[in-house]
């Protein structure tokens, strides 16, 4: 009796660990969907959804702007052998020219431009708050910093 | 989707928008683990040892600042910087305050990645101001 008390203890003290583990309480949740929630719903992040549906919606814009990411990975690789050919510099600046132009992509662009503004906005509240970047706390160690 | 069509769907406006970031900032300070970050922080500027220590620490790195970006720096030198950081780390508060940061670290990323996946723009990335590191 006494040790199955003890298991239970133990399997208590398990649960509690693997909470401490995921620590977010519930209320913090809510908290994090209703500012999720809300900001998807503002007028800067429905005009980005909108550019963004739009561009995947068309084909042929998709369509240049993967070939002008993979022709730019490949005269990227191609600079280190030195092998960069008239042709391949010749598509590229002519990809740059429609995208330049193209008005799905900078109209998407632009709404990026401004719902990251906004996001900044918001968290720069969120930090005032706090008395720290929160936005660096999100941020997992690795890449140039 | 039109403008109009915009204009008719529920629009968070911005001060809404604010209210729920202050909401959520208040929600989060209240947390165990952002107020332990605050106390271990406090507690740490407090301790003298600590403080102390990672003078020390400092005051070596700058007098070998020349020779650390020349990566000149003597054996003995590397090994006495290497001794002062560890002394550093040791203490107490710092590990104290090291461990709180991680926790907060660990349910902001999470907090992080529940936003990034729900407006579709990475957060942290977002928010970084100036070069790679802002």
């Amino acid at each position: 009796m006494v040790l199955r008390v003890k298991q239970e203890a133990a399997v208590d003290k398990e649960t509690e660990m693997t909470s401490a583990i995921s620590a977010i309480s519930v209320t913090l949740l809510e908290a994090t969907s209703v500012l999720a929630e809300n900001l998807v719903q503002s007028e800067p992040f429905l005009r980005f959804q909108k550019a963004d549906r739009r561009l995947h919606a068309d084909q042929e814009t998709m369509r240049l702007l993967t070939e002008f990411a993979e022709l730019q990975q490949k005269i990227r690789a191609q600079h280190y052998t030195g092998a960069i050919t008239e042709l391949d510099i010749k598509r590229l600046r002519e990809l740059q020219t429609t995208i330049s132009t193209n008005d799905a992509i900078q109209d998407h662009g632009m709404a990026q431009e401004l719902a990251i503004a906004f996001l900044r906005e918001v968290n720069q509240e969120i930090s005032n708050l706090l008395g720290v970047d929160f936005a660096s706390l999100t941020r997992r160690a690795g890449g140039c910093c | 989707m039109s403008d109009t069509v915009l204009n008719d769907l529920e629009v968070a406006s911005k001060s809404v928008v604010l209210q729920a970031a202050k909401q959520f900032a208040e929600t989060l300070g209240d947390t165990p683990q952002f107020r332990e970050f605050e106390q271990s922080y406090f507690d740490f500027r407090r301790d003298a040892e600590a403080q102390n220590a990672i003078q020390e620490f400092q005051k070596k790195q700058a007098s070998l600042k020349a020779l650390l970006m020349l990566k000149a720096v003597s054996d003995e030198d590397q090994q006495e910087l290497q001794r002062l950081q560890d002394l550093f780390y040791q203490k107490p508060s710092v590990l104290r305050y090291t461990k709180a940061q991680e926790e907060l670290n660990t349910i902001s990323q999470e907090i992080g990645d529940l936003l990034s996946e729900t407006i579709g723009l990475d957060y942290g990335a977002s928010c970084k101001t100036g070069g790679c590191c802002g």
